[in-house]
């Protein structure tokens, strides 16, 4: 019974939790986040103006996320990603996937 | 916004432009050059011209007599006007092949806010914007929008336009006849 809970748990734990980077005033909050391989983070654009969310290599670029939109990316592998603003270059973020 | 990165603003309002949409033409005797600084940009940087682009204007450029008056526009100031808020552009070998010209006048926007300057031959000025003001450089932790009171939100948008003024003052040399 508790050897069957203890696998239960570490299934849960494989499935990272879903995490969030919110945009507002033309920068990414947070700034560097951490996440488990697994994790899908999501960004909110909460601006009065359009976001692209570019990784620096372009494997990833969002459309133009208006007032309100939402992308997001699950992230599968370990590894430090970075990206910034296509608009705006200066906003500038990372996300940390820890294995 | 054009998710074609720019193909279907060209198709209809850049035919006949070069790459990202670069162009140049000649009036009355002024030669002007329309530069894109907003394509490609890179993390943490600048407003950003390229190799091509300025391989380009270094040919448009080449057979001007220096005592053609130019006017260059670009969407990001091309001189830089506060480098942590990404407000200028890496574009200095676009100011050298310029500053042999007589009179070079450069027209910017993107700052949303009138910001002027002169450096030898060469004025720049950037505009107010019709959309939403933004702070003067440095005075917020981001140039995000600025919120101003509803009934000052007008005073604070504006449009720039050029026109030829005749003056109502002598100039400062005079020449007079001795007879006549
Ligand atoms: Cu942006």
């Amino acid at each position: 019974m508790l050897a069957g809970l203890a696998v239960l748990l570490s299934n849960a734990a494989a499935f990272a939790a879903d995490a969030e980077v919110k945009i507002a005033n033309f920068t990414f909050d947070p700034p560097t986040l951490t996440v488990p391989v697994g994790t899908t983070v999501t960004w909110t654009n909460g601006d009065d103006i359009a976001h692209v969310i570019k990784e620096t290599d372009n494997r990833f670029r969002s459309g133009a996320l208006n007032t309100g939109d939402t992308f997001s990316q699950t992230f599968t592998t370990a590894g430090t990603i970075e990206y910034f603003c296509a608009i705006h270059p200066r906003m500038t973020g990372k996300i940390v996937v820890t294995p | 916004m054009d998710e074609g990165l720019g193909k279907a603003y060209l198709a209809r309002y850049g035919k006949g432009t070069k790459g990202s949409g670069w162009y140049s033409f000649d009036d009355h005797g002024v030669h002007f050059i329309g530069l894109v600084n907003v394509v490609d940009l890179k993390a943490g940087g600048l407003g950003r011209l390229g190799s091509e682009q300025l391989a380009w204007l270094a040919d448009d450029l080449k057979d001007k007599s220096t005592s053609m008056p130019i006017v260059v526009f670009a969407h990001i100031p091309l001189w830089t006007v506060y480098a942590d808020w990404g407000w200028g552009t890496d574009g200095l070998q676009a100011l050298a092949l310029l500053k042999r010209f007589g009179s070079v006048t450069v027209l910017n926007g993107h700052i949303h806010q009138i910001v002027q300057k002169v450096e030898g031959n060469m004025t720049f000025h950037t505009a107010r914007s019709t959309a939403f003001p933004q702070p003067a450089p440095g005075t917020a932790p981001s140039p995000g929008p600025m919120t101003v009171p509803a009934e000052q939100l007008r005073s604070v948008l504006g449009i720039a336009s050029v026109e030829v003024r005749t003056g109502d003052k002598p100039l400062a040399i005079t020449d007079t006849p001795l007879a006549g």
